[in-house]
């Protein structure tokens, strides 16, 4: 790490953001070491210090820790979960001027119990990039961590999504293999996680009525709710799979879209056709 | 005076014309002064280390013995010092100040003592590897400017947290730009948890002659890579983006979980390339405590993890990581192949303090 180097994608250009994830059987504990390198730590340290007069006081502190907890996403089971601070580690200013500074923040979030499920899925959204970033996350593993079934990342490791086995001994392994149980344990639950999703989740009931609204023929609208549940399905299952993990706020924006697209749709066809027609 | 240029192989000479050890080396002897290149251990050379906590005690106290009273006081710190063992770094100085005495203020005498110390600590290979990041940091200040930033060879630190003893536990800490070597010491053993090693540039070229101060690791790591069958290192490949090493400096206590292929998933011969990868790191320490480190981490081959990102292709700069109930390695090239950042870490061992 000499001043005369010029590698490209190197930490001393980026903020390095480093999350530690350890699931406990009631809580989630999450750390973020935030450690710029040399080349940005001044611009860092201007994004913190928000009055630039060269000193980050204990208000800019909090501005700052809101500012990086709003950025991240955590989610449990597919329900978003609220962050609660517990801790925060600063260094000098001179220390994070020159690069050396390393600020940790520690959270931790309720695990909400899902009794009738051996897995759940935790994921991790970080989209905090006040400079560039390299991203870190990983699992820690401690004598009361439940076990890892399965883990995935994006390419940049700004998405994370760890699948911890639930209804096991604690901690013995970490890499015990998810059992799901029979079909006949199993299916019940899906059918009532089914019904809870759908109605908690008020947009599906909005897009399938919008899609209604549209019309046509009983067949034709048989075919359409069919459709909309495989797909949703499909997805569902290959997110908590961990198969993909989506950029949560871009999926969202696009649900919202969709559902404006078909609504205007519908408004088309209902103009056109003059009367709503559901024969 | 000391010449930041003088090569620590020169001392090694003295050191072993002083010495009863059968030490010979062919390397050529850079005087001080001249602007050459430091000259490299290219071989490790013939040390005879026997490894044994009395030897180590009687060198390092041997050591200091030659500092004075006021570099004593800020070289000695006192055993457990939870401060002190956790001050090392891959920073240069500039950005990162160690504690001790350095190399640059060391007079001659000062200087063969303390690498008395690191010859009888480490065995031939790591004393090599050490020699060598050390010179491969001078050959990069030579070739730069550095600004504000110091480092090269005078720029090295030794300190000692608690009294060189063989029945108190204390630690020897010598390190610098892209080394930070932390050997608890204990009554019968010594270890090397948590250790830095890193490099730049990856291969020098003095005196007519190419050195790879950690080479090894890279080559071995493809040699097991390209062992495996493409199912195997679907499992082994992580594809994301690592943009520097996950337990470095200040994440001391941290177990990260496993990911990757086990060594349970491998054949036999890929199980020996595999430890002799974890070689590399273990061989630092001192052959004695190696070989009984060495037999740990055999013992629980099934459960410790190789995980790749990166390309598959020689030499292009992946990173890599090993995790296990014995160790933790991590291989964190710096955005290319010529700066390297790794990680030695023992899960059940910190600081000489079992965890």
């Amino acid at each position: 790490m000499a001043a005369s180097e010029t590698a490209a994608a190197h930490p001393l250009d980026e903020l390095v953001q480093s999350s530690f994830v350890t699931v406990h059987r009631d809580s989630v504990f999450l750390e973020l070491d935030l450690i710029a390198g040399t080349r940005v730590a001044s611009a860092f340290f201007t994004f913190i210090d928000r009055d630039h007069n060269g000193q980050i006081d204990a208000a800019e502190r909090r501005a700052y820790v809101s500012a990086v907890q709003g950025s991240l996403r955590v989610g449990v089971g597919g329900r978003a979960v609220a962050l609660a601070l517990d801790a925060t580690l600063w260094p000098t200013d001179t220390q994070l001027r020159g690069g050396e500074g390393m600020i940790r923040l520690f959270w931790h979030a309720a695990m909400p119990h899902a009794a009738d499920s051996d897995s759940v899925v935790f994921t991790l959204e970080n989209t905090h990039a006040p400079v560039a970033s390299g991203y870190l996350v990983n699992a820690l593993v401690d004598s009361l961590t439940l076990p890892i079934a399965r883990t995935t990342r994006s390419w940049t490791q700004q998405q994370f999504a760890l699948t911890v086995v639930v209804n096991a001994p604690n901690g013995t392994s970490q890499r015990a293999t998810a059992s799901l149980g029979g079909w006949s344990r199993v299916l019940p639950a899906f059918v009532r996680h089914g019904i809870y999703h759908v109605a908690t989740g008020f947009d599906h009931v909005l897009f399938v009525i919008a899609l209604l609204l549209a019309g046509g023929r009983w067949q034709r609208i048989a075919g359409i709710v069919t459709s909309f549940t495989v797909a949703h399905s499909v997805t569902l299952s290959l997110a908590v799979l961990g198969v993909i993990v989506p950029p949560i706020r871009a999926i969202e924006a696009a649900i919202a879209a969709s559902i404006v697209i078909v609504g205007w749709q519908a408004f088309r066809v209902q103009q056109h056709a003059g009367t709503p027609t559901c024969d | 005076m000391f010449s930041p240029t003088l090569p620590l192989s020169a001392a090694l000479v003295v050191i072993a014309c002083s010495s009863s050890a059968t030490t010979t080396t062919t390397e050529p002897v850079v005087p001080a002064g001249t602007t050459t290149l430091p000259a490299f251990l290219s071989n490790a050379p013939t040390i005879t280390s026997t490894g044994t906590t009395a030897s180590i005690v009687t060198a390092a106290n041997a050591f200091i013995a030659t500092l004075s009273d006021a570099q004593k006081a800020r070289t000695v710190y006192v055993a457990g010092d939870a401060t002190q063992r956790a001050r090392w770094s891959n920073f240069p100085t500039g950005i990162f100040q160690r504690n001790g005495v350095k190399i640059g203020e060391l007079t001659d005498t000062q200087r063969a003592a303390l690498l008395n110390v690191l010859s009888t600590a480490l065995s031939a290979k790591g004393y090599a590897k050490i020699i060598n990041i050390v010179n491969a940091d001078q050959a990069l200040k030579n070739s730069s400017s550095g600004g504000n930033l110091v480092f090269g060879l005078a720029e090295y630190y030794v300190s000692f947290v608690g009294t060189p003893s063989t029945t108190t536990p204390w630690m020897l800490q010598f390190g610098g730009h892209h080394l930070g070597l932390n050997m608890p010491v204990g009554n019968d053993t010594t270890r090397l948890g948590p250790s830095l090693t890193g490099v730049q540039p990856q291969s020098v070229t003095a005196n007519g002659e190419t050195v790879r101060p950690l080479g090894a690791e890279t080559d071995k790591a493809y040699l097991l890579l390209n062992a495996l069958t493409a199912a195997q290192q679907t499992q082994a490949i992580l594809a994301v983006r690592v943009s520097d090493l996950v337990l470095g400096p200040g994440q001391d206590g941290k177990t990260i979980a496993s990911e990757g292929l086990p060594g349970s998933a491998m054949t036999t011969a890929q199980q020996t390339l595999f430890l002799d990868l974890i070689n590399e790191w273990v061989s630092i320490n001192n052959d004695r405590n190696a070989a009984y480190k060495m037999d740990r981490i055999r013992a629980t081959i099934g459960t410790t993890y190789f995980a790749w990102s990166g390309s598959t292709a020689a030499n292009s700069g992946a990173y890599f990581r090993v995790t296990g109930p014995a160790l933790v390695l991590e291989w964190a090239p710096q955005g290319g192949t010529d700066h390297i950042h790794a990680m030695y870490r023992d899960p059940t061992n910190e600081y000489g303090v079992a965890r």
